[in-house]
């Protein structure tokens, strides 16, 4: 039985006077792929950008409710956003890594956390393949990161998250940005990834979120309408309008 | 208005417009080679190293350019660090909606347009005079420093804001604080656009005048300076001290400074020029 | 734990790296504070011993002379007479040039125009005086034979290829700003160039241009080598440009060089004219500041 590493307990978000998310309540389990699916503009993103605090950075937003992390709420006072963060990794929708080598772009974010590394050749070597990215850069990995293809901009974004030997990944729409055949190497990487580290990921892809999630959330305006096994939700949801949506209704 | 005319209209405004642009063209062509011309028999490596002398062909502009070079250096290390500072703050520390902060921005704007001779009485009562450095390479570094401030925060800001956010994003989400964003990520993104700026800025220095006139550098300097508090003589204030004698010699004597200043100027434009061309191919697209 | 006593020390690195930043950032302020607070109190002495008006309103400028007069409006009139010949020349053909550059010139003529519009505004102020003094009062004396060698045609001339850059410079830019979709429906219903630039995009931009002038009369004020070497060191209320003038700036320079002890009534009128000049290139920059940092385009 896995247990919950994060849990929303009635978390609603404002943005001023708009509420982008309202009254969700659920919960992540670790070493699980957890997808939240919805059409555009229903408050994945926001709501996903509240679990590492990456929602702090934008003006005007209020957020309601508590957000469990290690059953720990992360949103008391007394806790530092950036050690959340050093332990949430988080993986954007369009590829950023930093304008510098392939290596650099892995070790910075270790160094400035003052990780206890033995050796930053070897974690280098082990973020990348796990990421399936070593055999392509092995022999360039003091190049610039930003002379990759879209697809390995975004793998080595997955493996700088990695090497901050994070308990939680989360994605914002990884593959959005990228093309088909990126795409699907992206998809088998959160599947072996699981194994080890625990995976949110928004996607307004629905057949991605059948691919690859273990359990999977609907959104529809800020409301989470259904959460359950993927299977379920995409064969026989509970939800009319979880039906809608999958079957293509709308969105 | 009858079509004809109106294609008339049309036509000569065309014509015009094209023909003022190319002349401005005309009159940095003229401009330059007037100088050359009037500036070239006096051009020569004795020129270069002599002292200045009361006898025009032997007068040469060592001091000048040695002058000028203390000054450059002094004026740098002062801006530089003050000016980048103030641009990461405003950039990247700042809440740009605050009353405070946009006051700021416009008094900064202001020292930018500030004449540079205001500047000089600023230098000549507060450096000269209050803090007693007297009439030294530090007073008209300072002075100097002050004058090219607002340019550096400028150009700085730019160079910061044209980093894309989403490499910050990318550093906060691996847990850093911002100051590691900013020194870890943000400055060396942005140090090519930040090193042109300065490098343009520092090339205004080299031809400013009146300020260091007024914090006294002197208009005959036959000694090179060997220190800080030592007088002084740039190049723009040796050719200001030639281009006022009656003498038609001086007169290409300064031509010849203005052909060396220019020169230099020339360098340093187009160094920055290759920076800026190199480090282009880092940006992310 | 030990990430936690870590994360303490970088917060508190980042606080001492915020407050030292903040501390330049400050500084700022207290440079324009000390040239008021300059200007000043070395004039101080200066307007407590002649009247504010005899100052302002004065029309003979004489610190240095025997009998003494200090009425300013000759240095101002001499300025102002600079200033006006320089928009004069300069305007029209910056906005010439702004035109040419945004609707006109294909991006390889751009490419070259605009680095070329870039030295001339790089060329020190030095260099345009001397060019003024050497080859433009010449050049002027076959037109009129009576030019003096100092006058203030030749500074004005110069001043005005020197604010040129800045007018075409800022203009490119608001026009620039104006979107495309303005001028399609104009050459839709059947207009020329000329035109939707002169009745639909100079109009739209009229703040931006508005602004460029005023930014570039604050720089043409502030300008001092180019007009001491070419306009000269006479005092003297003339519109003829053919006449030799002395600027604000040009005496400001010209008490400096000379052997004025400090402290003395001669001294102080450099304080003096600074206050003024101060007080008229910082009200034009405000304006024109203010004027180019707001939205480009209002109901859009």
């Amino acid at each position: 039985m896995n247990k919950n590493i994060i849990e929303l307990k009635k978390v609603s978000i404002f943005y001023g006077e708009n509420r982008a998310v309202n009254n969700v309540s659920m919960h992540v389990q670790e070493k699980k792929v957890t997808a939240v699916i919805g059409p555009s503009g229903c408050g994945k993103s926001t709501l996903l950008r509240s679990l590492n605090r990456m929602n702090d950075f934008v003006d005007g937003l209020r957020i309601e409710g508590d957000v469990l992390y290690h059953n720990k709420n992360i949103y008391r006072k007394s806790v530092d956003a950036a050690l959340i963060r050093s332990q949430i990794g988080m993986v954007f929708q369009k590829p950023n890594p930093f304008p510098k080598s392939i290596y650099k772009n892995i070790t910075w974010g270790p160094k400035i956390n003052n990780h206890k590394i033995s050796s930053y050749d070897e974690l280098v070597e082990e973020s990348l393949k796990k990421a399936a990215l070593w055999e392509e850069v092995k022999d360039r990995l003091h190049e610039s990161a930003l002379a990759l293809s879209g697809g390995q901009q975004q793998r080595l974004c997955i493996a700088r998250a990695i090497a901050m030997s994070p308990d939680v990944i989360l994605m914002d729409e990884p593959c959005s940005a990228l093309d088909p055949k990126s795409t699907l190497r992206v998809e088998e990487l959160i599947k072996e990834l699981s194994e080890n580290y625990t995976i949110v990921i928004v996607t307004h892809n629905m057949q991605q979120a059948a691919r690859v999630s273990d359990k999977t959330a609907f959104f529809y305006e800020g409301e989470l309408i259904e959460y359950d096994i993927t299977d379920k939700i995409f064969t026989n949801p509970k939800n009319k309008q979880t039906e809608d949506y999958i079957t293509g209704r709308f969105g | 208005m009858k079509s004809s005319k109106r294609q008339i209209m049309n036509s000569a405004f065309a014509i015009s417009c094209k023909a003022v642009t190319w002349m401005s063209l005309v009159i940095l062509a003229v401009l330059l080679f007037h100088i050359f011309k009037q500036g070239y028999e006096f051009l020569s490596f004795d020129f270069l190293q002599n002292l200045p002398s009361r006898k025009a062909h032997k007068a040469g502009i060592k001091t000048a350019l040695v002058g000028t070079l203390w000054v450059v250096s002094l004026t740098a290390c002062f801006a530089i660090p003050f000016g980048v500072a103030t641009a990461i703050y405003l950039q990247e520390y700042a809440n740009k909606k605050s009353l405070f902060i946009r006051f700021i921005k416009i008094n900064i704007a202001n020292l930018a347009g500030m004449p540079s001779i205001i500047y000089g009485l600023l230098g000549l009562t507060l450096f000269v005079r209050y803090f007693g450095f007297d009439r030294s390479i530090l007073a008209g570094s300072l002075t100097l420093a002050l004058l090219v401030l607002p340019v550096i925060i400028i150009t700085s800001i730019e160079a910061i804001k044209a980093v894309p956010g989403s490499i910050r994003y990318a550093a906060f989400a691996m847990g850093a604080r911002r100051y590691q964003v900013v020194l870890g990520q943000v400055l060396p993104a942005a140090l090519p656009g930040i090193m042109t700026g300065i490098i343009l800025s520092i090339s205004r220095v080299i031809g400013e005048t009146a300020p260091l006139l007024i914090v006294g550098a002197m208009s005959y300097v036959a000694f090179l300076p060997e220190n800080a508090m030592d007088m002084f003589t740039v190049l723009p204030v040796q050719i200001y001290n030639w281009a006022g004698r009656p003498s038609e010699d001086f007169h290409s004597l300064a031509a010849a400074g203005i052909i060396v200043l220019l020169g230099v100027l020339f360098s340093m434009n187009f160094i920055a020029v290759i920076i800026r061309k190199k480090f282009q191919r880092y940006k992310s697209e | 734990m030990a990430k936690k006593r870590l994360s303490q020390k970088t917060k508190r690195i980042d606080l001492i790296f915020k407050l030292s930043l903040f501390v330049f950032v400050v500084s700022t302020l207290v440079i324009t504070a000390s040239v008021i607070a300059i200007l000043l109190h070395e004039s101080s002495d200066f307007f407590n011993t002649v009247p504010l008006q005899d100052f302002l309103f004065g029309t003979r400028w004489a610190p240095l002379l025997e009998p003494q007069s200090f009425g300013v409006l000759p240095l101002v009139s001499g300025t102002l007479l600079i200033v006006f010949g320089a928009i004069l020349f300069a305007l029209p053909t910056g906005l010439l040039v702004a035109t040419y550059l945004s609707e006109y010139a294909s991006d390889r003529t751009r490419n070259i125009i605009k680095p070329i519009l870039e030295i001339l505004a790089g060329i020190p102020t030095i260099v345009y005086g001397f060019f003024a003094l050497t080859f433009i009062t010449p050049m002027l004396r076959l037109v009129f034979p009576e030019i003096q060698i100092f006058n203030a045609l030749s500074g004005a001339i110069v001043v005005g290829i020197m604010i040129l850059p800045m007018i075409a410079s800022l203009c490119d830019d608001g026009f620039r700003a104006i979107p495309r979709s303005l001028r399609e429906g104009a050459y839709g219903l059947g207009a020329n160039t000329f035109e939707v630039i002169s009745q639909i995009v100079i109009p739209s931009s009229a703040s931006r241009i508005g602004a460029a002038i005023v930014l570039a009369v604050s720089r043409a004020i502030g300008e001092t080598m180019a007009v001491t070497l070419a306009a000269g060191a006479t005092p003297n209320m003339t519109i003829n440009p053919l006449e030799s003038i002395q600027t604000m700036t040009a005496y400001i320079v010209q008490v400096s060089l000379g052997d004025t002890p400090a402290g003395g009534i001669e001294y102080q009128t450099c304080y003096a004219v600074g206050i003024l000049l101060f007080a008229m290139t910082f009200m034009m920059n405000i304006l024109g500041n203010v004027v180019l940092s707001r939205p480009k385009l209002e109901g859009m």
